[in-house]
């Protein structure tokens, strides 16, 4: 029998019977595979990503809300300013067609016919006693608040009211049409009718100068349509003043109405602005480091990765000293360790059959902590990365030379929501900023590598534990920050800040079963701000 | 819907999705060739259950991680036996052995007699899971798996000497069980 199996055939028997074997499983394995299997739990990285999903839409959500109520407001604001704007705009054109009138004329007001056209009155070629009485007694009433109804004006209408009715009790007559008692140069009269109306007199000359002896009414019913239209027209005048008293104020209103919407965060002290800052993730001292033999752990100043930030920013300014800002910020963190080139233990502390434990001793060793136990040979290696603990099983002598390389990289989208208060207001001033912010984990990558020795036991046993590393279904943290920072304000609108900031974490709503180590941000930035 | 009439690519998607229809359309496909992989590498049907049910759950877990350059039943046999070796390496660790007998000889085995031995692959098993650890894994990956001394030695982390040796005293070992089972 021996004869009929040389070495290949031997091999050739055993692969051709072994290769394909096959064998059915129990039943029940399935039931088994299927009670535990991946799809009746969703992914932990799909968990992840609709979490972020959620909490993007809802920061959206939350974010369009606000500014769906904040425009709704505005647009009330700026329909009440525009019809402030049509009202404004027809006084400013009175005002300044008033202004023209007034400017036409000498210092006293001339109620001449004329400028009864210029308010659309009819001039009536007779006047009764009536109507000038009248308009005197308005223009009493008018002249405490008319300055261009001056005194003089009011002097001469009162004048020229007492002289018609001394006028009138000398004729002791009543007026008609037929009654024409003419004691006077008729030709005289008239001349003076026409200069009235020509625009030639003034009240002034009215009263001082010769009253007429005979005033012919022509019109008596008429009398009351008259004297409304004086006292419109004096009312006029004195509207006119009010309003032109005002003028100024009235076109900075309406220049406000152009631009409701700046106007309006101008007047809040809104600005905007650009940000980015760079720096250093300093890790906790109380995780940082190795596990020496007697468990103690070693402090590493060095231990920190690289911080690098930028984003968009919307403040407002509260009052001289404080403002309050907030924004987005992408934040975007990278960590990267390694160990000695080689990391030799061929021959494990203790090595035989009756071997104690041994340790790695690396003064370059960063990040990652590692202990070797050794028992009868053999060598397990438990390495520690971010606080995951990975073990590899080497049989006694393995040579195997480790050198584990780690590359973390995180991004998190931070909510922040910050209040300044400047030492000084000036063009040139410093300021202290604290605040707290929302980070949500946008992507998180570790890369742990076996560079050396491609090992598959590090690489198989590592790969799960990485993915635990990165289980956390509810990647948010809340933080806070403190900073100094200089502000310097150039142009009309524009400021440009320099700031160094604080960072830490506050609370982690990593799940129970995530290690993170607690880390520090130092940092220090530029920031562009454009007020509105 | 006959996902053995689908192409790999499709079907994987499907798993890699979560289907599950899929995914026991692919275990029962593949569990007959896989069982017989974990066989070769326990001691006991039930481990080799375990061994199964473990390797699954990975290729149902990673199946995306599978790029199409190949043969989707080699990538599953791929993985299904290194859960196998992590199995034994796992096994040998709570047990506390003492190590793989790489260096260990065992020439002094005495070859037992057999009793309704047949040269079929039950038969062959059955021999083999009487060989030491060293030399049943060793005769497994060299003959069967097809790999290289070079392979094993760095996937067990032993020397290319040490391989050879162990597959030559794992072959003449089975050999004579082999011719002693035959004789009875």
């Amino acid at each position: 029998m021996e004869n009929n199996y040389n070495q290949d055939k031997f091999e050739d028997f055993l692969k051709k019977t072994l290769k394909n074997y096959e064998e059915n499983p129990s039943d029940a394995l399935w039931d088994k595979i299927d009670a535990s299997a991946a799809w009746q739990k969703p992914p932990a990285n799909r968990s992840v990503f609709s979490k972020k999903i959620i909490f993007i839409t809802s920061v959206a959500a939350v974010s369009m809300l606000a500014i769906g109520l904040f425009m709704l407001q505005q647009s009330k604001t700026i329909a009440q300013l525009q019809t402030d704007l049509a009202t404004q705009k027809t006084n400013l054109e009175r005002v300044e067609t008033e202004q023209k009138s007034s400017e036409n004329k000498s210092e006293s007001i001339k109620i001449t016919p004329n400028s009864v056209d210029k308010i659309s009155i009819q001039p009536i070629e007779k006047t009764t006693v009536e109507q000038l009485a009248s308009a005197a007694d308005m223009a009493k009433k008018s002249s405490v608040q008319s300055t261009m109804l001056n005194n003089s004006n009011f002097n001469a209408v009162t004048n020229y009211k007492n002289n018609i009715e001394k006028n009138i009790r000398s004729t002791d007559a009543k007026p008609t049409a037929s009654n024409s008692n003419t004691v006077v140069n008729e030709q005289i009269i008239e001349t003076k009718k026409d200069n009235f109306f020509n625009n030639q007199l003034t009240i002034n000359d009215l009263a001082q100068n010769e009253t007429p002896k005979n005033l012919e009414i022509i019109a008596p019913e008429k009398a009351e349509e008259r004297k409304n239209e004086i006292i419109n027209f004096l009312q006029k005048i004195n509207n006119t003043d009010i309003v032109n008293t005002d003028k100024k104020s009235l076109e900075l209103d309406i220049q406000k109405i152009i631009h409701p919407v700046s106007q309006v965060f101008k007047r809040q002290n809104w600005y905007v602005g650009v940000q980015s800052q760079i720096g250093d993730r300093y890790f906790d001292k109380k995780d940082s480091g190795r596990h020496h033999q007697n468990n103690q752990v070693e402090n590493r100043p060095d231990d920190m990765g690289s911080f690098f930030s930028y984003g968009v920013t919307v403040g407002k300014n509260l009052g001289k000293r404080w403002s309050l800002e907030s924004g987005l910020e992408l934040l975007n963190f990278q960590h990267s360790a390694s160990n000695n080139p080689k990391l030799n233990f061929r021959k494990p502390h203790g090595n035989g059959p009756h071997g104690g434990g041994g340790h790695g001793d690396d003064d370059d060793f960063e990040d990652i902590s590692y202990n070797i136990a050794s028992s009868a040979g053999d060598a397990k290696v438990t390495i520690r990365v971010n606080q995951t603990d990975t073990s590899i099983l080497l049989p006694n002598n393995t040579p195997v030379d480790i050198q584990v390389v780690t590359q973390e990289s995180e991004r998190k989208l931070s909510i922040p929501l910050t209040a300044k208060y400047r030492f000084a207001v000036g063009q040139f001033h410093f300021f202290a900023l604290a605040g707290l912010s929302l980070d949500c984990s946008i992507s998180r990558n570790l890369n742990v590598s076996d560079a050396q020795s491609k090992s598959n036991f590090f690489e198989t046993n590592h790969r799960e534990k990485t993915e635990v590393v990165f289980s956390s279904n509810q990647p948010f943290a809340a933080s806070y920050r403190l900073g100094l920072g200089v502000e310097w304000k150039f142009m009309k609108n524009y400021s440009v800040e320099f700031t160094a900031n604080r960072r830490e974490d506050l609370l982690r709503f990593d799940a129970a079963n995530t290690s993170r180590r607690d880390s520090q941000i130092m940092s220090a930035g530029l920031s562009l701000k454009y007020f509105l | 819907m006959s996902w053995k009439n689908q192409s790999e690519a499709d079907w994987a998607k499907a798993c890699a999705n979560g289907d599950r229809e899929a995914s026991k359309a692919l275990y029962e496909t593949h569990k007959a060739m896989l069982f017989g992989v974990c066989l070769r590498y326990s001691y006991a049907r039930s481990e080799a259950e375990d061994v199964l049910q473990e390797g699954f759950i990975k290729i149902f877990k990673d199946i995306s991680q599978w790029r199409g350059d190949g043969a989707l039943g080699a990538w599953l046999r791929k993985v299904v036996l290194n859960v196998a070796l992590g199995h034994l390496r796992k096994a040998m660790s709570q047990s506390n052995l003492k190590t793989i007998e790489f260096e260990q000889s065992h020439d002094n085995l005495s070859v037992e007699p057999e009793e309704f031995w047949e040269p079929n692959a039950t038969g062959v098993l059955r021999l083999m899971n009487e060989l030491p650890t060293g030399y049943r894994i060793v005769l497994n990956l060299y003959v069967i798996e097809e790999y290289s001394h070079e392979e094993i030695s760095k996937e067990l982390g032993i020397s290319i000497g040490t391989s050879k040796s162990q597959l030559s005293r794992a072959k003449d070992l089975l050999r004579k069980k082999m011719e002693t089972a035959l004789t009875n």
